[in-house]
């Protein structure tokens, strides 16, 4: 293995450290006004410096690291399990249930992710669980299609024809065949996809569609410090570098695995 | 192999290309423009004397072009500058009042009837001259479809003020009222009484004017061309009846982005910048800009749903709990003035009450008093300001200390004025209302007034309102006006914040500009060097 996915993994672990226990790296709250010590600039108090109403720009990173990622990973479940069940069930029953699910996932993926991600945003709500629903909705139908048309050609080979030749049930070949074969594209695809949510939930932020403030968001904080630009432009620069460096890892790990054939048994 | 020693190369490269791209953009964007640096389009003839152009970054766009529908301040600003009416709100050592402007002289003859002459030099920007039937056809209409010309010339119940307009010859009108208004004047200086050629009033009976082609007023500035969401062009208008402007080109660049605005002005695009940040100022100053401050008349205002919160303890606890002293020097950095009054002190006969001090216990104390504890209130705000954002912010903060859960909800703008004008549909808000005038101001608060998002109802404070109208003695209606402000002080619909200041930056070759406090240019007299 390279450097670079070493790399790419260690900050992921970091990340994850991070965002399951914030509250060990700094002593202050991520929420805590202080409007006598407004936009101070990086010191040894506060080593990113203090936001326009006073809050330690470091621990709100932190804890932005935590919301972005828990927005991102259970938009992906709900996209995942959407996606992977109802495109299996596409694939294995065929006839009209495929063509309905076809025509609505299609329908989906034809108006743009962040259009669809808004107006579901709406309705649902402005917090983290109407961020996760309005992200994971829009994703889903890429793992709908993806695993329709894998599963799809899996069951045309002929190792399957053989199989039911033998007598096999359509849940063995499904939990033995097409589950496995499956397994390593749909782990590529996701890990893809979830830089694909952070990305996402930074937009909708920026919008005013995502997580309400004063819950920090890594788009939250981009949506505020951008008024900084001229001011105070290190304050940009913590939540951009962050959502960056979090893309480039996913997007270098799943390289990785593209790469590298794992072994199926 | 091949592809790894590929990669080796590749990823210095994009390394040392983004530096030097960051490196070229701080250059180029952030760094203040050298003074070699002139724009190769203008001539040097364009930037002297008589014939100079100006352009202004706005941060609204313009929600219409018929001057008698307009709402926001972007309205007035742009359309202000093509339309009059007749009379004009002028500022005047600190204070406001109202002059005769397209009127030469008026003259009250009894209780219910006023004259006015017009004056006979006035033209249209359609070559037409300024007669009576014109001002009684913009009346009429302004009384008939405007938004605020409805609420302006018309009492509580709907009717309208005007009865009867009279024309008596082509330069003199008489007004007959339906009863006594004492408000009459300062409500016709409001742009939504302005004056249009009167084809052109009929033309638009019953809906706004959709036609560039017809946007034709008096004013010192023809339109001549606007972009939704860009910018919006006038020119000097040669045969204006007043004294000629200076400017003979006026560009609105519509910039919503702070940060844009203010990079407009800094790379020499833009010579005026309205709306700039308490947070930029010192920037501004140092890169060798004019900034002015100025008095404002918009009120900040976190306005309680009284039909949600019955209660006036509980709304006068929520008075209490916020430190608007710290939110004023801090969050604004001094540039706002603590609200101690409900209306803002620049216009005649405000009356300054005791503040609500920053008392957490007497807060606390109130609301236990009024039986509210453990409530969870949505405090709407409008994602049109980051600063409204930030603003929510400490307020929920400031609630929480006293025991009242506040959960924020961000919204687009239009569906934010849906909510609190039309559904009121919210326990707290933030906005700010920038009235005319005092009687206009308080007329927000009348029960069922469309512009009463928090459905305040007080019928003693709805007699006093119309006490005021009918009132002719001067000092006495001074007492009535004392009174309501009284009334809506205690009663709190709303936590008084603070009067934002207006800071507006220029360029130092700018000279001459006033800014009224409704966020409003006077380039009457302001010159390009």
């Amino acid at each position: 293995m390279g450097v670079w996915p070493k790399i790419a993994i260690a900050i992921i672990v970091a990340e994850i450290i991070v965002s399951l226990f914030p509250q060990l790296f700094t002593k202050y709250s991520s929420t805590a006004i202080d409007l006598s010590n407004r936009l101070a600039p990086p010191s040894t108090q506060h080593i990113l410096g203090t936001d326009s109403l006073g809050r330690d720009v470091f621990t709100r990173l932190l804890y932005a690291i935590r919301y972005s990622l828990a927005v991102a990973a259970l938009s992906l479940a709900i996209a995942f399990s959407l996606g992977v069940v109802l495109g299996g069930l596409s694939a294995i029953a065929g006839g009209y249930i495929d063509s309905a699910l076809s025509i609505l996932f299609n329908t989906i993926y034809t108006i743009p992710g962040l259009f669809t991600a808004a107006a579901i945003s709406i309705v649902v709500g402005p917090n983290v669980i109407g961020a996760s629903i309005a992200i994971g909705l829009s994703l889903a139908p890429i793992f709908y299609r993806f695993s329709r048309s894998a599963a799809k050609e899996i069951l045309t080979k002929p190792y399957i024809e053989a199989a039911k030749a033998l007598g096999a049930s359509t849940s063995w070949i499904i939990t033995r065949y097409i589950v496995w074969e499956l397994a390593k594209p749909l782990l590529t695809t996701s890990i893809y996809l979830l830089s694909d949510a952070i990305a996402f939930e930074a937009s909708l932020s920026i919008l005013g569609l995502g997580v309400q403030p004063p819950t920090p968001t890594l788009g939250n904080m981009i949506a505020e410090y951008r008024e900084y630009i001229f001011t105070a432009p290190y304050l940009l620069l913590a939540p951009v570098t962050v959502i960056a460096i979090t893309i480039s890892s996913l997007n270098t790990l799943a390289n990785k695995l593209l790469s590298n054939p794992i072994e199926v048994p | 192999m091949e592809m790894r020693k590929t990669f080796k190369v590749i990823v210095p490269l994009v390394v040392v290309a983004i530096l030097l791209l960051s490196i070229f953009l701080v250059y180029e964007y952030l760094l203040p423009p050298r003074a070699t640096q002139t724009p190769a389009t203008a001539s040097t003839q364009e930037l002297q004397g008589t014939s100079a152009s100006l352009t202004i970054a706005i941060p609204t766009d313009l929600s219409t072009i018929d001057i008698q529908f307009a709402q926001g301040v972007a309205d007035f600003e742009v359309l202000g500058k093509v339309y009059e009416s007749l009379f004009r709100i002028v500022l005047d050592n600190g204070r406001l009042s109202y002059v005769p402007w397209l009127v030469k002289s008026y003259k009250q003859i009894n209780e219910t009837a006023w004259l006015f002459v017009i004056r006979d030099n006035v033209y249209f920007h359609n070559g037409k001259r300024l007669d009576a039937w014109d001002v009684k056809a913009s009346l009429e209409r302004s009384m008939r479809i405007s938004p605020i010309g409805r609420m302006l010339l018309r009492d509580s119940s709907g009717n309208p003020i005007i009865s009867r307009i009279a024309v008596l010859n082509s330069t003199a009108v008489v007004l007959v009222l339906a009863k006594p208004f004492t408000p009459l004047i300062e409500n016709l200086a409001h742009l939504a009484t302005a004056i249009m050629p009167r084809d052109i009033a009929e033309k638009y009976w019953s809906g706004p004017i959709n036609s560039t082609a017809d946007v034709i007023g008096t004013g010192p500035f023809k339109l001549v061309s606007y972009e939704k969401g860009s910018k919006a062009i006038l020119s000097r208008f040669d045969r204006y009846w007043g004294n000629a402007p200076r400017i003979s080109r006026l560009t609105y660049l519509i910039l919503p982005s702070s940060s844009a605005r203010i990079a407009s002005i800094l790379s020499g695009s833009a010579d005026v910048v309205v709306g700039v940040s308490p947070d930029d100022v010192a920037r501004l100053k140092s890169s060798g800009l004019v900034v002015y401050n100025a008095t404002g008349v918009r009120l900040v205002l976190v306005a309680i749903n009284c039909k949600r919160v019955p209660d006036p303890r509980v709304r006068q606890a929520m008075n209490y709990a916020v430190d608007r002293e710290a939110i004023a020097k801090n969050l604004l950095k001094g540039f706002a003035v603590v609200a101690n009054s409900v209306v803002s002190p620049v216009f005649p006969n405000v009356y300054t009450f005791k503040a609500y001090e920053y008392n957490v216990s007497k807060a606390v104390e109130l609301l236990r008093e009024a039986g509210f504890t453990n409530k969870t209130l949505r405090l709407l705000v409008s994602t049109r300001s980051p600063k409204d954002v930030q603003l929510a912010q400490a307020i929920q903060q400031y609630l929480v200390a006293v025991g009242i859960n506040v959960v924020i909800e961000q919204v687009e703008h239009t569906a934010f004025l849906k909510r609190v004008f039309t559904d009121h549909d919210f326990d707290l808000a933030i906005y700010g209302p920038s009235p005319s005038s005092l009687y206009y101001a308080l007329t927000y608060w009348r029960t069922n007034a469309s512009l009463n998002g928090p459905l305040y109802s007080n019928p003693v404070y709805d007699r006093l309102l119309d006490e005021i109208a009918s009132e002719l003695n001067e000092s006495r209606r001074a007492l009535l006006y004392r009174e309501a402000q009284q009334i809506l002080w205690s009663d709190a619909p709303a936590i008084w914040l603070y009067f934002e200041n207006i800071i507006v930056a220029t360029k130092p070759n700018v000279k001459g500009l006033q800014i009224l406090p409704f966020q409003m240019l006077v380039l009457d007299n302001t010159t390009v060097e």
